[in-house]
C-alpha cells in the first residue's frame, strides 16, 4: 500500500520530472508500436493470404526473433547509428529517433508473426467470398485486417507491451538522458541502481498503469469503430 | 439443348481444372442459355462448387475455353463477369458487424451513394424475408438466416447471373420456400439462374436444364422432366397433363407442376403389349442417340419421352426416326413434385 | 474516416517531437558524478549561459571511453588515469584537463570480521579481508572504481578468486546495496558513499587516507580529427567551464549532509 499510495502520490502531485519520463515512454513506445504496425501488419497480411515456397519457415524464424534479447537488439542498432557505424552520420545515437528505431525493430516481429498468424485462422474462404462481391485486392486486405481486428489488436497491444517495458534498447541507444531520452524503465533502472527501490516500484505501478491506460482505450477505440 | 443463334451464357469448351495436379472438373462441351434456370445435381465433391466458381471466374481452368456472352473469362470477360453474377457460397461467411453492413458490401465496394445504398439494402433484406434486419448483429443469427442475409448481399447488386451453391443446405423449410421464390422471381425479371443442390425435389420443380456431375464429369440425365399439371383424379390414379400427353401417376393428394419419370423405366416396343405398365402411348421415334454401350431414344408422344435400350432391341425393333412406336411404363415409376 | 484522421493526429503529435533538437551536447561521464548530484548542479548554469543542452549519458569509464573513442559523445568526463592517458595518447581525445579529486573509501560491515579499521594502508586491508575470506563485492564492470579496486589488488600480490569475492559486474550504487546485504567488503568511491550510506545501515568506512586511493577526475575532447561530426566547439566550452573559476567554486561548494564530495584541482 505504501509503495502503490507513493506511486499514486508521484501522479496526483504533478511532479514534472515523473510526468515527463511517463510521456517520453508512452512517446516512444506508441511510436515505435505505430511503425512496427505500419510495416508489419500489410508484411503480416501478405503472408498470411499468400503461399509461396519457404513460406512456413519463415514464419517460424519470425516467431523465434520474438526472442531476440533487448539488449542484442540494442547493440545492433547502436553498431549501426554509432558514429563508427554505417549510419554514424545521421547522429541519431543517445536521441529519441534511435529509440523508438529499436523499438521498432524489437515490436515488428512481433506484430507480422501475429497478425500472419492470426490471418491464417481466418475463414480462407473469404478472400473469395470478398471477390465475388467486387471488392478490390486492396478491399480484401482491408476486411482481411477488420475481420481479424481484435487478433490484429492484440498483436499491436502485445507489441507495444513489450516495448513499453523493455529496458535494453532505450538504455543502451538512448543513453537514458535526463529531460531528453530517460523512460520509466531506465529510470527505474538508475533507481534501483541508487538503491531507491521503493520510488522504482512505484515507477512500476505508473507504468502498469500507463499500459493499462492504453490498452483500455485501445479496445475502446476497437469496439466502437 | 437447342442450337439457336443466340449467343449462350456461359459456353464451354474442353475445359480442365486441376487442384494440385488432380482433375476436379472437366467439360468438354456446354452451353448455357440466358434467362433460364440450370440446376447441378451430385453427391458432394463431385465438382459442383469448381463448377460455379469457373462460372464466376474465381478459378482458371489449365486448358479450354470459358466464355461469358461470347467473350472468354480470361481476358475481358473477367469484368463483365465480376460485374454481372455473384456467386453465393455454400458457407454463408457474414463478416463481423451488422447484417446491414454486410448487405451494403458490394454496394459500398462501388461507390453507391449512402442513401440508396440504405434504400437497396432495406430491399434486398425485404426479397429474402428479413425485412428491418439491418441493425442485427451477423454473428446472431440462425444458420438459415446467415444464408439468406448472404443471398441478399448478392441480390442487393441485382446481378444478371445469380450463382447459388446449395444454398438449401443446414437452412430451415421457411429459408428454403425463400431461396426456391428467390430464384423464381430473379427468372422472371429476365434473369439467369445456375444452383447446385442436393434437394432433387428442388432440383426438379426449378430447373430448366438439369445438370448431373459425378467424379468431375458432366453426365446425361436419368430422369424425364415434365412440367405440366393435374388433370384430375379418380381413386387409382393421379393424371397428369404434361404437353400432349396425360400420364397416369400414382394417386396422390397435393398440386403438382412437375412429374420425373427416369428413362431406365420406359419401355419401348413396336406394337401394343400386355403388361402391369398403366401407360401405354403411342408416339414417332425423333431421335437416336449412343450413350455408352446403350442407345437414348427419343419417342415425341406429345411430349418427347426418352428411354434408354440395347443396341440388339434397337436391331430387333429396327430402331431409326420416323419409326412408329409404343411407349410403356408403370404410373408407380412416375413421381410428382 | 473519422476514425482515422484521428489516429493520424494522434500520430503526428506524438512524432514531431521526435524531430525536434536543440544543440546539444553530449558527455559520457561516470555514476559517480551523476549519482552523488554534482552535475544537478554544476550543468544548468552551463546550459543557462551557452543555451546547450548537456546529454548526460552516465556508464562506467570503461564505456564512457568507449562511446568517445567510436565518437558517439563529444566529450567524456571520468576517473581512471591510466585509461585516459590512453585515450589520449591514441589520439581519440585531446584536450584532457584535471577537474577534481576526491578519494575512495572501504566500507564494510559494521562487526567488521577482517579486523581492518583504522588501516592506513589499503593494500593491507584488501590483504586482511582475503585472509580472512570476508565476502568482498567487486564492481566487475570495467569502470574507473573497478581499475583503482584490481590496481589495489595488484599491489597485494593476491589474485581474488573463490566463493568470498563477489564479482558483481554492476554499477556503485547496486554494489553498495549488495554489499549492505551480505555483510560484505567494498571499495567506493567517497561522493556516492556519502549519497547513499543513508540507505545503508551495516556498512561503515573501515579505511581511507591512503594515497593509494586518489581518485582524480578528468574531463577530454573527443578529437574532432578522429570523428568530424562531434560537436568540439561545445565539448571546449564545457571543459572551459568545469576548470573556470565559476565551475570550480561549484564543485568545491557542493555538499551532501555538510560534506563536500569533490575537491577542485585548479582552485583552492
Amino acid at each position: 500500500m505504501g509503495v502503490l499510495g507513493r506511486a499514486v502520490g508521484l501522479l496526483v502531485s504533478g511532479d514534472a520530472e515523473v510526468w515527463f519520463i511517463t510521456w517520453t515512454s508512452l512517446r516512444f513506445s506508441l511510436s515505435s508500436t505505430a511503425i512496427a504496425c505500419a510495416a508489419g501488419i500489410p508484411l503480416g497480411v501478405l503472408i498470411a493470404l499468400t503461399r509461396f515456397p519457404g513460406r512456413r519457415p519463415l514464419l517460424a524464424v519470425l516467431s523465434s526473433l520474438m526472442a531476440l534479447p533487448t539488449v542484442v537488439i540494442g547493440l545492433i542498432v547502436y553498431s549501426l547509428i554509432s558514429r563508427s557505424g554505417p549510419l554514424g552520420r545521421l547522429g541519431l545515437l543517445f536521441s529519441p529517433g534511435a529509440v523508438v528505431i529499436g523499438q521498432a525493430i524489437l515490436a515488428f516481429p512481433i506484430v507480422l508473426s501475429m497478425t500472419a498468424s492470426s490471418l491464417s485462422s481466418l475463414n480462407p474462404l473469404l478472400p473469395e467470398v470478398l471477390t465475388t462481391l467486387g471488392a478490390s485486392r486492396r478491399g480484401i486486405f482491408w476486411m482481411s485486417v477488420r475481420e481479424a481486428r481484435g487478433a490484429v489488436l492484440s498483436a499491436a497491444l502485445a507489441s507495444f507491451g513489450r516495448v513499453v517495458g523493455e529496458v535494453g534498447v532505450a538504455m543502451m541507444v538512448g543513453g537514458n538522458i535526463r529531460w531528453y531520452t530517460r523512460t520509466i524503465t531506465t529510470a527505474i533502472a538508475l533507481e534501483s541502481g541508487m538503491g531507491e527501490f521503493e520510488l522504482g516500484l512505484s515507477l512500476g505501478i505508473i507504468l502498469m498503469i500507463t499500459a493499462l491506460g492504453v490498452n483500455a482505450l485501445l479496445h475502446w477505440v476497437v469496439r466502437h469503430e | 439443348m437447342s442450337d439457336g443463334s443466340a449467343t449462350p451464357l456461359f459456353s464451354l469448351s474442353g475445359v480442365r481444372v486441376e487442384i494440385d495436379g488432380h482433375t476436379v472438373l472437366s467439360v468438354d462441351s456446354l452451353r448455357l442459355e440466358a434467362g433460364k434456370a440450370t440446376i447441378l445435381v451430385g453427391e458432394n465433391g463431385s465438382g459442383k462448387t469448381t463448377f460455379l466458381r469457373l462460372l464466376n471466374g474465381l478459378l482458371a481452368p489449365a486448358c479450354g475455353s470459358v466464355e461469358y456472352q461470347g467473350i472468354s473469362l480470361f481476358a475481358d470477360g473477367c469484368r463483365r463477369v465480376r460485374s454481372e453474377t455473384v456467386l453465393v457460397h455454400q458457407d454463408p461467411l457474414l463478416f463481423r458487424g451488422s447484417v446491414g453492413q454486410n448487405v451494403s458490401y458490394g454496394l459500398r465496394v462501388r461507390r453507391v451513394p449512402a442513401a440508396s445504398t440504405a434504400r437497396r439494402t432495406a430491399e434486398a433484406l425485404g426479397e429474402v424475408g428479413l425485412p428491418g434486419f439491418e441493425h442485427r448483429r451477423a454473428g446472431r443469427l440462425s444458420g438459415g438466416e446467415m444464408q439468406r442475409v448472404a443471398v441478399a448481399r448478392a441480390l442487393v447488386l441485382r446481378p444478371k447471373v445469380l450463382l447459388l451453391d446449395e444454398p438449401t443446405a443446414n437452412v430451415d423449410a421457411a429459408s428454403r420456400l425463400v431461396i426456391e421464390r428467390i430464384v423464381r422471381s430473379t427468372l422472371a425479371a429476365g434473369g439467369s439462374v445456375v444452383m447446385s443442390t442436393h434437394a432433387m425435389e428442388l432440383a426438379y420443380r426449378l430447373c430448366d436444364t438439369l445438370l448431373r456431375l459425378s467424379g468431375g464429369r458432366l453426365w446425361p440425365c436419368q430422369e424425364n422432366i415434365f412440367r405440366g399439371s393435374v388433370d384430375r383424379r379418380d381413386e387409382q390414379f393421379t393424371y397428369f397433363r404434361a404437353g400432349g400427353a396425360v400420364l397416369r401417376c400414382p394417386a396422390m393428394e397435393g398440386d403438382f407442376s412437375v412429374a420425373v419419370l427416369p428413362v431406365d423405366d420406359v419401355i419401348i416396343s413396336r406394337a401394343p403389349i400386355s403388361s402391369s405398365a398403366r401407360n401405354q402411348i403411342e408416339g414417332v421415334v425423333t431421335r437416336v442417340e449412343p450413350e455408352g454401350a446403350l442407345l437414348r431414344v427419343t419417342v415425341d408422344c406429345g411430349l418427347p419421352i426418352q428411354a434408354l435400350i440395347t443396341r440388339a432391341a434397337a436391331v430387333e425393333l429396327g430402331m431409326d426416326a420416323g419409326l412408329p412406336c409404343m411407349v410403356a411404363f408403370k404410373a408407380s415409376a412416375v413421381r410428382l413434385y | 474516416m473519422r476514425r482515422t484522421s484521428l489516429i493520424m493526429l494522434m500520430l503526428s503529435v506524438i512524432l514531431i517531437p521526435l524531430s525536434a533538437q536543440p544543440v546539444r551536447l553530449r558527455m559520457a561521464t561516470t555514476t559517480s558524478t551523476l549519482d552523488s548530484g554534482l552535475l544537478s548542479v554544476l550543468d544548468p548554469p552551463f546550459e543557462k549561459l551557452t543555451g546547450l543542452t548537456v546529454d548526460v549519458i552516465a556508464v562506467g569509464t570503461g564505456k564512457a571511453i568507449r562511446l568517445g573513442e567510436n565518437g558517439d559523445v563529444d566529450v567524456v568526463f571520468v576517473h581512471d588515469r591510466k585509461l585516459e592517458d590512453r585515450f589520449v595518447a591514441q589520439g581519440f581525445g585531446v584536450n584532457r584537463r584535471d577537474v577534481m579529486h576526491n578519494d575512495f573509501v572501504i566500507v564494510g560491515p559494521r562487526e567488521d570480521p577482517a579486523r581492518i579499521s583504522g588501516a592506513a594502508d589499503a593494500a593491507g586491508a584488501f590483504a586482511k579481508i582475503a585472509a580472512s575470506g570476508s565476502p568482498f563485492v567487486s564492481r566487475g564492470d570495467a569502470s574507473g572504481t573497478n581499475a583503482k579496486e584490481l590496481e589495489i589488488w595488484d599491489r597485494t600480490a593476491i589474485k581474488p578468486r573463490g566463493a568470498w569475492y563477489k564479482d558483481a559486474g554492476q554499477g556503485m550504487g547496486e554494489v553498495l546495496v549488495m554489499a549492505n546485504d551480505l555483510k560484505a567488503y567494498t571499495l567506493s568511491d567517497r561522493g556516492t558513499w556519502l549519497a547513499m550510506k543513508g540507505r545503508l545501515p551495516g556498512l561503515m568506512i573501515l579505511s581511507e587516507g591512503d594515497p593509494a586511493l586518489f581518485n582524480p577526475y578528468g574531463v577530454i575532447a573527443v578529437n574532432p580529427q578522429k570523428h568530424p561530426d562531434v560537436n568540439y566547439m561545445a565539448a571546449m566550452q564545457y571543459i572551459a567551464w568545469v576548470t573556470s573559476v565559476q565551475g570550480q567554486r561549484i564543485i568545491r561548494d557542493y555538499t551532501v549532509d555538510g560534506q563536500a564530495l569533490f575537491t577542485p584541482d585548479v582552485i583552492r
